[in-house]
């Protein structure tokens, strides 16, 4: 067997399997099957915290946007929102149907209507030939209607407009086929089994009684259709083993997790009880699961020892990392206050070209540089180590006027990491150059 | 003279147990009337009787209707794997209504649920629960209940439960002012009351 039919012999599921083990994927597999972010050796996973996204209960909508965007952009490590959707979304068109799963069972603490509406809206923001992706190919989901209503949701069964509705509504329902949880046979939700091409699992960060916590792996009790059997065990290997069937690690390729608030006692029922103005997100179910149950632990929830499910998930599932030390891990601090909607023009900025100090610096091994340009033009950004010789040629293109963000990971031009030491960002725009000193420390 | 002495004797005789057995029977009508309408009142007194009436409390209505849980599986319907707390310490039925009501000129969320656990034990046992999440709660003294105690979560929302008997009540509110537990101690009072 040739090696290229020993790949068409496999499936996508296997080779994702593979890929992640062996790290070779990269280098054979189509890039427009799979995302270069799967096949990273280490998860990726970016935290975007605002303070401006909360006041008491309040959720400041416009806030929570800019934070979305600024998360699914450096997820993918793209600075246009919508081809960085396209970049996750390896594989989607216009006529792609994209299904939201939230989580509404507890309408005090639902996936807020804010963060989801601001994913929806945010692929909206890919264009096909010019048209933005439509609406009405969105759809936004949970186990009833009724629960959503409760949450805040509005639905929508219409041909135009973002949809969202609940797996009882008319003519939906859960599929025919069964599926085997470690045991207990269930059936999923059509929304995820035929309607959808692509599941993006959009949490909210509570704990629960019984599984520890309810993050984005259990978020799936409310897609199949009987979850009240899969509680014994602290829900363990059945939250797990319900993630690892077809229709859910084929179609999921983001999980979020709404953390703008929390509940670390008393969960699944309850109101908020901590304020954590952060959302975040990954392609590693797992990883973020990993994360989400750190920031209970450190707010003292005592039910943590009971989420086994999401070292199972990974040990015995493969569905991701628990390993801290294979998470990229991405803090994006306050982005409302430096970043911009596109074509947004600064009040107070009267310059033609700014460069920010670069954030964090010193670094580990990652790093993001902001710049902003008055009108759009070309921009080259090169780095040079503290004997001016040139170390990476980061960035080479034209872009639109704004703010704009690019990640250093601390790698030079062969992709080989450089050593501890000063580094120089120098950008070139038009007639203007800037440059900024940078420390790496290993 | 004599004949007159014996028949007064026996009237006064007569009179005396006939007297004896008007206030026997009279005691035995009164205690089975007091059992039959002990009877009756917990006929009438289902666990839906116990919530509290729209606008019962002044300003504070509905927000949706009611529901009523007859198994744990109903429950698991409705609050999810939650139920399993209550399952553990004897769940027999819960009922539970949201309303909604205005504090400082916003509109606030309070939710009330009533849990039948069979006996007093269980629904000591289902208080003292950590699960039930109001770990490190502040006593209430002479509050509602048998025992009862609240929690704040600064700036966000308060929690607060009690049982009395056979029932455990739970109730929580979108916010976090002195007015707030003001409510919630309000909706409490008006339960326990309707419990005793």
């Amino acid at each position: 067997m040739s090696f290229e039919n020993f790949l068409n012999s496999i499936d996508r599921r296997t080779f994702l399997r593979l890929a992640t083990v062996t790290g070779i994927g990269s280098f054979i597999y189509p890039k427009n099957l799979i995302s270069h972010m799967i096949l990273a050796p280490k998860s990726r996973i970016v935290i975007v915290e605002d303070s401006a996204a909360t006041d008491g209960l309040t959720i400041d909508s416009a806030a929570v946007q800019i934070m979305v965007e600024s998360g699914i952009k450096t997820l993918a490590e793209w600075d246009d929102i919508g081809e960085a959707w396209k970049l996750l979304l390896s594989g989607v068109d216009q006529t792609s149907t994209i299904a939201i799963k939230v989580n509404c069972i507890n309408s005090s603490m639902s996936t807020h209507p804010p963060v989801t509406y601001a994913v929806a809206n945010s692929l909206t923001r890919m264009l096909f030939d010019g048209v933005p992706f439509p609406e009405n190919n969105i759809i936004i989901f949970d186990r009833t209607s009724g629960e959503l209503t409760s949450a805040g949701y509005t639905l929508n069964t219409s041909e135009t407009g973002i949809r969202c509705f609940g797996t009882n509504s008319s003519g939906v329902g859960y599929s025919t086929e069964t599926y085997d949880i470690n045991g207990r046979t269930q059936t999923l939700s059509k929304i995820v089994t035929e309607y959808c091409d692509f599941l993006i699992n959009l949490s909210v960060l509570k704990n629960h009684g019984t599984a520890g916590v309810t993050l984005c792996l259990k978020n799936h009790y409310g897609t199949c259709n009987s979850p009240g059997n899969l509680h014994g065990d602290f829900a363990n290997p059945y939250i797990p083993s319900l993630n690892s069937q077809d229709p859910i690690v084929l179609k999921q390729v983001v999980n979020i997790c709404d953390a703008l608030f929390g509940i670390y006692s008393g969960g699944p029922s309850g109101s908020p009880q901590f304020t954590e103005n952060k959302i975040i997100f990954s392609q590693d179910i797992v990883a973020v699961d990993y994360i989400g149950r750190s920031i209970l632990e450190d707010h003292g929830c005592n039910t943590i020892n009971r989420a086994g499910h999401i070292d199972s998930a990974a040990t015995d599932y493969q569905l991701g990392t628990n390993d801290p030390q294979m998470m990229d891990q991405i803090t994006v601090l306050n982005p409302t206050t430096t970043i911009r909607t596109p074509g947004e023009e600064d009040p107070a900025i009267t310059e033609q070209f700014i460069l920010k100090q670069n954030y964090p610096n010193p670094f580990n091994n990652r790093t993001q540089i902001e710049f902003y340009m008055a009108k759009s033009g070309p921009v080259l950004m090169n780095i040079y180590d503290d004997r001016g010789r040139q170390v990476r040629k980061l960035f080479n293109k034209t872009v639109r006027r704004g703010w704009h963000r690019i990640t250093w990971d601390g790698t030079n031009n062969v992709g080989r990491q450089v050593a501890s030491g000063l580094y120089v960002t120098r950008l070139r725009c038009n007639d203007f150059q800037k440059a900024m000193i940078m420390q790496l420390i290993k | 003279m004599v004949q007159v002495k014996k028949n007064h004797a026996f009237n006064i005789k007569r009179f005396l147990h006939l007297l004896t057995y008007l206030i026997v029977s009279f005691f035995a009508l009164w205690i089975v009337q007091c059992e039959k309408n002990a009877t009756e009142n917990e006929e009438i007194l289902s666990i839906e009787d116990l919530l509290v009436d729209n606008n019962e409390i002044t300003g504070w209505s509905y927000d949706g209707a009611s529901w009523l849980a007859s198994n744990i599986s109903e429950l698991t319907t409705y609050i999810n794997g939650a139920a399993e707390i209550y399952q553990r310490h004897g769940f027999v039925e819960a009922t539970h209504q949201t309303y909604r009501g205005k504090i400082d000129n916003v509109d606030r969320q309070l939710k009330l649920t009533i849990y039948n656990q069979g006996n007093e034990n269980q629904a000591k046992d289902t208080y003292d629960d950590p699960d039930i999440g109001l770990v490190g709660a502040i006593d209430w003294a002479d509050g509602a209940g048998l025992e009862a105690h609240y929690i704040r979560y600064s700036g966000l929302s308060q929690a607060l439960t009690f049982y009395r008997g056979r029932y455990f009540v739970h109730l929580e509110i979108s916010y976090d002012t002195e007015e707030s537990l003001n409510i919630l101690k309000q909706f409490a009072w008006n339960i326990d009351g309707k419990i005793e």
